[in-house]
């Protein structure tokens, strides 16, 4: 008979729907009818793992705050329309600079000018 | 609205093979398009990337501040988006990392070690004991309020609490998971299976800090055997 320390990674897959060989599930079920102990282990483990499940569920229904959802919806037209704009958020700063020289070669300007873009409203 | 609790079939592929033509259309549709899209389809996740958002900070400001910096970031990336792919599943990417780029950068976190394979089966091995029915302990877990969930799962060391969460609040497999967190399928299960254990010893200390015993709620009939 398989060891039970190797039959305890089947029970885990078991429980969690994880087995793709269907060899494993004869195995398993071989096994536990021969082995009370993995038998009362299959069973508790499912049994932990509904009730986790059912916990949480219930517990982590979260609800997003009014000001949280304006903000989203204010957040994905500002982006929109910087897009449309033709800038792309993903460019965080561009820096635009300029310089003229006059023709007799006396004169010069400079213009230089950094833009920032943002993520986040 | 609430966090559905979704039947994902094993099948679902995040990293399917994306095709050309239809990368090509999103690239070529308006900003107004995708806003439209945007809004229709990934907006409708904002409550359980919330929820997911409130397991990462711990706190309601940086949970509303990371769910706003990934919709932005999957706004802006939405042309790489596959249609028809898992869309929820790939904003929880998004968000896991922005939170580990953005939120975690400067702390400073204890290692997890990765030898949890042996380390589950020596345990268990070691736990092998029969026990019938429903324990009494369950019956006294069933009745905890949820801020009490909510906080013992919080108690718990990241790594475990996201899979944990991952895979008991939203259904997702560990091929799933594995993509979400960046970890192999292996290390999803063994962190599932001892984050579920520290889960439970956290739930039973609040369980106990409330005065509720495992006594108090059982009918007298019902036996327990060894303690965990």
């Amino acid at each position: 008979m398989i060891p039970c320390e190797e039959i305890f990674g089947a029970i885990l897959l078991t429980v969690d729907n994880e087995v793709v060989d269907p060899s494993i599930h004869e195995l398993l079920a071989t096994h536990c009818s021969q082995c009370p102990p993995c038998d009362s282990t299959l069973i508790a483990h499912r049994q932990n793992v509904e009730l986790l499940k059912s916990l949480l569920g219930a517990a982590c229904q979260e609800v997003i705050s009014d000001s949280l959802h304006e903000r989203l919806i204010a957040q994905t037209q500002a982006l929109a329309a910087q897009m449309q704009a033709g800038f792309y958020t993903q460019i965080y700063s561009e820096t635009f600079s300029q310089t003229t020289v006059t023709i007799d070669g006396e004169t010069t300007i400079e213009i230089s000018h950094t833009q920032e873009f943002r993520e986040g409203f | 609205m609430a966090v559905a609790l979704l039947p994902m079939s094993s099948e679902v592929d995040l990293a399917v093979e994306p095709s050309a033509h239809g990368a090509l259309e999103r690239a070529s549709e308006s900003p107004f398009e995708r806003k439209e899209r945007f809004e229709r389809d990934a907006l409708i996740f904002a409550n359980p990337l919330y929820s997911a958002a409130l397991r990462y900070t711990r706190n309601q400001q940086d949970a509303e501040d990371l769910v706003q910096d990934t919709f932005a970031k999957a706004f802006n990336s939405f042309h790489q988006f596959e249609p028809g792919t898992n869309l929820k599943a790939w904003l929880y990417r998004i968000l896991t990392t922005t939170f580990i780029n953005t939120y975690r950068k400067d702390q400073r976190r204890p290692q997890i070690s990765d030898g949890e394979v042996e380390d589950w089966q020596i345990f268990e091995a070691a736990s092998h004991t029969s026990d019938q029915g429903k324990s009494a302990e369950d019956v006294v877990l069933e009745n905890l309020p949820d801020g009490d969930v909510k906080d013992a799962l919080s108690a718990i060391p990241e790594d475990f609490r996201m899979v944990v969460y991952y895979a008991d609040v939203e259904g997702y497999s560990y091929k799933e998971i594995a993509e979400i967190v960046g970890v192999p399928t292996g290390t999803v299960m063994s962190r599932l299976h001892r984050g579920r254990k520290l889960l439970r010893t956290s739930l039973t200390e609040y369980a106990k800090s409330r005065g509720i015993t495992t006594a108090s709620a059982l009918p007298p009939s019902s036996k327990k055997g060894a303690a965990e």
